[in-house]
């Protein structure tokens, strides 16, 4: 098994509406942090499992560089949270970049978590996203483009 | 929903130390800008009513990893420095 899609995560959704988790993706800091292809992400995990540094989301898991792309990952800039079409809500945010001379091998994914909450989890992932394959870069920039339909949208 | 993303690789090649801090510190500056910028904005809707202030502890322990890690990059790029102007 191995990181083969995307995912929003559906408990963040349940404590988002239960008012479980104050998610506020505007003012709360949204990092995205880099994986490799260990392990399986899993939408339905619990909050527990759904957080950076738990589950599937472990450091052991983890791609980064000291500096360039550090563990924890990268702050997302310019978030915008948005209604595109009828029916649909879309988060978004600029594409996110390491430092200009990183040097990262087999990067999959990421995870998309908030680092600012600490209920009912410290950093609680909202979502995963799928890289479409290994991705390296030795001594370069390495960004993130976010999909033209956002990081993530919600229809109704 | 979320959407597959893709990467963007570019100016790869090799970095002498000195490159390789200097990028480090430019892009941790422009890190630290972008988690005070959310602090800012917590600590503006707090005032609103509209967050709960016990957040902005949290998001101040955010604004203070990055300081620290900052300071650390920039503290490489001066080491960094003088060992290449002791060289020249």
């Amino acid at each position: 098994m191995a990181f083969t899609a995307s995912a929003v995560s559906r408990q963040v959704n349940a404590d988002m509406v239960g008012n479980t988790c104050a998610f506020d993706y505007d003012a709360d800091t949204i990092k995205a942090a880099l994986y490799g292809n260990t392990g399986t992400p899993d939408k339905d995990a619990t909050a527990a499992n759904f957080a950076y540094n738990a589950g599937q989301w472990v450091t052991g898991n983890e791609v980064s560089q000291s500096v360039q792309f550090p563990a924890g990952g990268v702050a997302l800039g310019s978030k915008t949270v948005t209604t595109p079409s009828t029916g649909v809500v879309m988060i978004d945010a600029a594409d996110t970049s390491s430092g200009s001379a990183a040097t990262l091998a087999a990067v999959y994914g990421c995870l998309v978590y908030d680092d600012t909450l600490t209920t009912p989890v410290a950093d609680q992932g909202f979502c995963f996203n799928y890289f479409g394959g290994s991705n390296s870069v030795v001594g370069g920039t390495f960004t993130i483009v976010w999909n033209a339909n956002g990081i993530a949208r919600a229809t109704s | 929903m979320a959407n597959n993303a893709t990467v963007r690789v570019t100016g790869e090649g090799p970095k002498s130390p000195l490159e390789f801090a200097q990028a480090g510190a430019e892009f941790e500056r422009g890190q630290l800008a972008l988690v005070q910028q959310s602090r800012d904005q917590l600590e503006a809707k707090v005032k609103d009513g509209l967050a709960h202030p016990v957040k902005l502890k949290s998001a101040e322990a955010i604004v203070a990893e990055h300081k620290a890690r900052t300071k650390a990059a920039e503290k490489a790029l001066d080491e960094e420095l003088a060992a290449a102007s002791e060289e020249d």
